[in-house]
């Protein structure tokens, strides 16, 4: 297997897992360790429009050999896993830097995770991604406290 | 294995050029068609000169 190893900037100054990731970018893996186990992660990059990328994310089901993002993991590591998740946009923003990346959780209890992780985080994303969320009325740029229904991403 | 010239940063990320497409899975199908639809309600926002982004 002709692999590489892709190095890239440590955003988000958090422990992280390993990332397995297609030649093309588009697609990644990792596993989730807990005390609920070893669990099967996919992140992958959809495109929707001009530029315009979906980001999907779930666990990995080997029944249905499809991902699931329908129940919660509570593997104990939701910031690691949100911290590689934000390292997979890095890695692919790196390869596209015009890509804008549409971000919304599978439940509004879900996207106000991503939105509280975003807020925390605040400052160091900033430094080079553009954030906007949208409200229940319009886009605008991100705001601590303010509540989004979605949030779209890109390269500063 | 080849290792990639970094920006900045740590290995993390190994390439499997033999990876499943998981943007071939229904579960990828049903996300991009509920972003679609999200996008089609709402627009997206208006780029750096004001204009409204396609």
């Amino acid at each position: 297997m002709d692999n590489f190893v892709i190095l890239f900037q440590p955003h988000m100054n958090l422990p992280k897992y390993p990332v397995i990731v297609s030649d093309d970018l588009h697609v990644f893996e990792f596993f989730s360790e807990g005390p609920r186990g070893h669990i099967k992660k996919g992140v992958f990059y959809t495109l929707i429009g001009n530029d315009l990328y979906n980001l999907g994310f779930g666990d990995w089901v080997e029944t249905s050999q499809d991902l699931d993002d329908s129940s919660r993991t509570n593997n104990g590591d939701p910031d690691k896993v949100l911290a590689t998740v934000a390292s997979t946009a890095i890695a692919f923003t790196n390869r596209f830097p015009a890509a804008r990346i549409f971000i919304e959780g599978s439940t509004a209890a879900r996207t106000r995770l991503y939105q509280i992780s975003i807020g925390f985080n605040l400052e160091e994303i900033s430094e080079d991604f553009d954030i906007q969320g949208f409200t229940s009325e319009e886009w605008e740029t991100f705001r601590r406290g303010r509540n989004y229904k979605a949030f779209l991403i890109s390269r500063k | 294995m080849r290792i990639i010239t970094p920006k900045k940063g740590e290995p993390l990320m190994t390439i499997d050029p033999n990876m499943p497409d998981l943007n071939r899975t229904e579960f990828a199908r049903k996300k991009a068609d509920r972003a679609r639809a999200f996008i089609a309600k709402h627009g997206l926002p208006k780029d750096k000169k004001g204009n409204k982004r396609k």
